[in-house]
């Protein structure tokens, strides 16, 4: 049978050329949701790397405040350290009234100072061998410093002495506690015990 | 339920009546055709108006409707040009190699229908040989429609959605649904007479085998002879449709006593039933007369009013073969249609079945087909004696031949 078309060339062509639009737009879509995706994860990426950023931002801050609280410290220690050397070069500084203050504090009430002698005494501090005095770095903590105090007083009777002595040796600052002399003594017709002690008081902080 | 065998789905296809459209889609299973739907929708009288003004804008206008209305696959459809927009002549030229034939006729466009080949489609079908006088010329259908008229018709339903797949003319398509099931060589050279008795007018198209030879409308149809019932029992034409209808459904008994609203209406339909009559005879002269050869032994009529057995009975009177109503749908499988459109011979949907075919290549097996004898020997020459037995004369050398070349290639089919 002889089969007739009526259809329009034109209208075959339009169909390809509609169906090529459709599949145009089709691909459009699909490339431009590929790219949504792809900046979305890229987005998505991002503000993860951000929020990483930030957590190490705060991390590194934090770090820093402690660096700079440890450069404080350090700086300390140098200070500390500085005063160290100084402090073992010079010795520690024994005020005067502090150390009358804390006799008085353990004198018996009946008991007077007749005399108060305070000197310096530095000492090369002893070392084993040879290699162990090379090897001290500080020279100044290679000295021994002591203030040696010698004190004369009178007190009633032997017991306020004793007490006094158990005192002074019971006081932490007050090393080598001595007796040097007691003695009796009359004056205006008062019997009373004449002494003398001596003590040191190290400087060197051992 | 998962089928194992492949299905080819084809367009749908649109008949665009002045009464109604109908709209069937088919797929191809296997070497079967099975419907996947059917929509039938008869105009109201607005529509109709409107079909005959502007047949593309009503379509448009229903078309969602009409989509939505089956189970419809794709929008892939096939239509037919109206009527209005197809100019259709016969011409006798002489004998010319078939490559001269459309140069042909492009010369003759302009004297046969006062538009230039150019600005129209034109397509021709070469009917056959004729003899006038003392000379051989060969008739020649041809068959053009306006390119503006084409796209104005077009562009409405492109717009509504529709994809047209084929723009057919009303012949083919009818041809088609029975050519299509034309299998055997035998068949090839048998002539087919089909009447298409629509609403307004009776397409009468007559071919040889798979060749349309000759085509002719009829200002006649169903319409008319409502009218005359109208006229004659004082009703509207709708319920004299109705009335028709009825009669028709209602099987004869010769015991039964006559019905006088039934008489009735016999009466008033004899008169352009005849008269359709007459001119289906003349039809059938004019064929005898034109083209020699194989004469028309039955006469099939379709379309709506194809299965009236009164017109049936009266065409019959006057041609003076074999009437039958015919049933294009016979060998589709239909089960997926609507009980209702099921009913009857279906003739309706003749036009529908051969648009939805045109993608086709293949033949189909017709259910109604002659078997083949399984008896018989499977050699050249068993279907000439089959042939021959059942005309009761000898067949002619050429008939031999043809039928030993069918033996040898056509499928056996039930």
């Amino acid at each position: 049978m002889r089969e007739l078309e009526f259809l329009p060339q034109w209208y075959p062509q339009l169909r390809t050329r509609k169906r090529q639009l459709v599949l145009q737009a089709w691909l459009t879509l699909a490339v431009i949701a590929g790219l949504c995706l792809a900046l979305s994860s890229l987005n998505h990426s991002v503000r993860g790397a951000h929020r990483a950023l930030a957590q190490i931002s705060g991390e590194a801050s934090a770090t820093e405040a402690q660096v700079k609280k440890l450069d404080e410290l350090l700086g300390l220690q140098k200070q500390l350290a500085r005063q160290e050397r100084v402090m073992a070069r010079l010795g520690v500084g024994v005020e005067t009234t502090r150390l009358l203050n804390t006799l008085e504090g353990i004198m018996p009430r009946e008991m007077a100072i007749l005399n108060l002698g305070m000197e310096t005494h530095e000492q090369a501090r002893p070392v084993a061998n040879l290699t162990q005095a090379l090897n001290t770095r500080d020279k100044d903590a290679a000295v021994v410093r002591q203030l040696r105090v010698r004190l004369a007083g009178v007190v009633p009777t032997d017991a306020d002495l004793a007490s006094f002595l158990a005192s002074l040796s019971g006081a932490p600052l007050f090393k080598q506690v001595t007796m040097n002399y007691a003695r009796e003594r009359a004056d205006n017709g008062h019997v009373m015990r004449e002494f003398e002690v001596s003590f040191v008081v190290p400087l060197s902080g051992d | 339920m998962i089928r194992l065998t492949r299905s080819h789905l084809l367009p749908i296809g649109l008949d665009l009546g002045t009464d109604g459209v109908k709209l069937l889609q088919l797929e191809v299973v296997g070497n079967q055709l099975q419907v996947v739907s059917a929509v039938r929708r008869a105009w109201s009288a607005e529509e109709a108006i409107q079909v005959r003004e502007n047949p593309a804008a009503a379509l448009a206008a229903a078309l969602p409707k009409l989509l939505a209305g089956g189970h419809f696959r794709g929008r892939l459809a096939a239509l037919n040009l109206p009527r209005s927009i197809v100019h259709m002549r016969n011409i006798r030229l002489p004998l010319m190699p078939a490559a001269e034939l459309d140069g042909a006729v492009a010369y003759e466009v302009k004297a046969l229908f006062g538009f230039d080949a150019a600005e129209a489609q034109v397509r021709h079908i070469p009917a056959g040989e004729v003899r006038q006088g003392t000379e051989s010329r060969q008739e020649v259908i041809v068959i053009a429609a306006k390119q503006s008229d084409i796209a104005s018709f077009i562009e409405p339903l492109h717009a509504r959605g529709l994809v047209l797949d084929s723009l057919d003319v009303e012949p083919c398509a009818l041809y088609r649904s029975v050519e299509r099931f034309i299998r055997r060589k035998e068949d090839e050279q048998e002539v087919y007479v089909l009447a298409e008795v629509g609403a307004c007018q009776t397409q009468v198209l007559i071919g040889k085998g798979r060749d349309i030879q000759f085509v002719k409308v009829l200002e006649m149809g169903g319409s008319k002879i409502n009218q005359a019932v109208s006229a004659k029992l004082g009703i509207a034409p709708a319920e004299a449709a109705a009335l028709r209808r009825r009669i028709n459904e209602t099987p004869e008994s010769p015991d039964a006593p006559v019905d006088p609203i039934a008489q009735a209406v016999a009466d008033a339909t004899r008169q352009p039933m005849e008269e359709l009559g007459r001119e289906l005879a003349l039809c059938l002269r004019y064929y005898s007369v034109t083209f020699r050869g194989q004469r028309p032994r039955r006469l099939r009529l379709l379309g709506g009013e194809g299965g009236d057995n009164k017109l049936r009975q009266t065409i019959c009177a006057s041609v003076g073969i074999d009437v039958e109503c015919g049933r294009p749908l016979y060998s589709v499988d239909s089960r997926k249609m609507e009980a209702p459109l099921r009913r009857g011979t279906q003739g309706e949907w003749a036009m529908a079945l051969g648009l939805a075919l045109k993608r086709t290549e293949g033949h189909f097996g017709p259910r109604d087909g002659k078997p083949r004898d399984p008896n018989a020997p499977a050699e050249p020459g068993a279907a000439v004696e089959q042939t021959a037995a059942a005309t009761g004369e000898p067949a002619t050398g050429e008939q031999a031949a043809l039928i030993s070349e069918s033996a040898h290639k056509e499928p056996v089919h039930a």
